[in-house]
């Protein structure tokens, strides 16, 4: 089934954080990675990456740098950095409150007729 | 065939376009493009032609106008020409700064100078002290040496045999912030006074405890932008001597600064 575009957008950022704590990436690189562990859940549109990494990295939450990849292609690559970790740590600790009390409204609820 | 490319640099180019801030679109253009080439090899490495690589890379990519316009509100303009600006003014300051402390002489005392020779205690009564502020003035290598000051320093103890020395600043000016201190100037500059003895450099010497040998010796001292500073003394001092000149001798390069021993009263 497929994700409210507004749903990703509020998530996008939290989602970003947690790639790039577990090390550095390049743009595609995090799209894919994105892909392959939400079982292509999350498609965010991948122009939409670039704004989110580059407001991030005007914040000091991450840093740029360039290097070869792995296909042997110099690309651009972002570093979490120490501000980027306690971002994401809020983020975080905000999305399992919201979800918490999202699932205790929903769950509560039986639908009229059911 | 390269084909796709143009579809790719269009996507970016139209992208781009929206940041006002020009000098940041070739970075941003060349970040999508390289995006969009990983996309583009990923699937032709999954089996999807050419053709349908590119359609599909491009619809992934949304649209080039949304993208841009997001781009848009993190590159501020002002903030970009803000930057170009400051660095701009600082680097222009900083040539400005350079000429000017060239072509007048003025110095920045980056470092400072202490005062000199902290442990001669000018006011000892079982001494007389003379100060003195030679004129000389020698050119090597680009460098402009100078005395600016020379102690005459007479002891006079009854138990103990008079001696005399001086104590005196040597000071290299060069026009040239990254010069540096002269070289070999500690090792290679001895004494002649008057009378003709002979002051070799300390360096050259064997005993340096037996205070009867006459010798040339001291320490670099300290620099600012331009000057570069030496804390020497020439060392048992013939009494009957009114001048002593300096004699710098290294690699076929001389020069010699005179300091007149009579300037500060002594045997005026």
């Amino acid at each position: 089934m497929p994700i409210d575009k507004a749903l990703m957008a509020g998530s996008t950022t939290l989602l970003v954080l947690s790639l790039l704590a577990e090390g550095e990436k390049y743009g595609y690189q995090m799209i894919a990675e994105l892909a392959r562990r939400s079982d292509n859940t999350f498609q965010l549109k991948e122009g939409t990456l670039y704004p989110i990494l580059h407001a991030l990295e005007k914040e000091g939450r991450v840093k740029s740098f360039r290097r070869e990849a792995e296909n042997g292609r110099e690309r651009k690559y972002y570093r979490i950095t120490p501000a980027g970790l306690a971002l994401l740590q809020d983020k975080a600790e905000e999305w399992r409150l919201f979800s918490e009390k999202v699932n205790a409204v929903v769950q509560g609820c039986t639908p009229v007729g059911a | 065939m390269e084909w796709h490319i143009l579809s790719f640099d269009n996507w970016c180019f139209h992208a781009a376009a929206h940041i006002r801030f020009k000098p940041d679109r070739p970075a941003v253009e060349q970040e999508l493009r390289e995006h969009m080439e990983d996309h583009f090899n990923a699937l032709l490495a999954e089996g999807k032609t050419a053709q349908e690589a590119e359609r599909l890379t491009l619809a992934a990519m949304g649209d080039a106008d949304e993208t841009g316009a997001a781009l848009a509100r993190v590159h501020k303009p002002y903030l970009g020409w803000l930057y170009v600006a400051a660095k701009w003014v600082v680097a222009l300051s900083a040539i400005l700064l350079f000429m000017v402390s060239c072509s007048s002489g003025f110095d920045f005392p980056a470092f400072g100078f202490s005062e000199p020779f902290p442990m001669l205690d000018l006011e000892s009564s079982s001494s007389e002290t003379f100060l003195l502020f030679p004129q000389c003035k020698a050119q090597r290598d680009g460098y402009t040496f100078s005395v600016p000051l020379a102690i005459h320093r007479i002891r006079k103890d009854d138990d103990r045999a008079p001696y005399e020395a001086v104590f005196f600043v040597l000071e290299a000016v060069h026009p040239l912030p990254w010069a540096g201190f002269p070289e070999g100037v500690r090792c290679s500059l001895s004494a002649v006074d008057s009378v003709g003895n002979l002051y070799p450099n300390r360096s050259l010497k064997y005993s340096l405890a037996d205070e009867a040998y006459r010798e040339v010796g001291g320490n670099p001292r300290g620099r600012t932008l331009l000057r570069y500073r030496y804390e020497l003394w020439i060392s048992n001092l013939d009494p009957a001597a009114e001048w002593v000149e300096l004699r710098y001798e290294r690699l076929g390069c001389s020069f010699t600064l005179c300091i007149d021993l009579t300037e500060g009263g002594k045997r005026a």
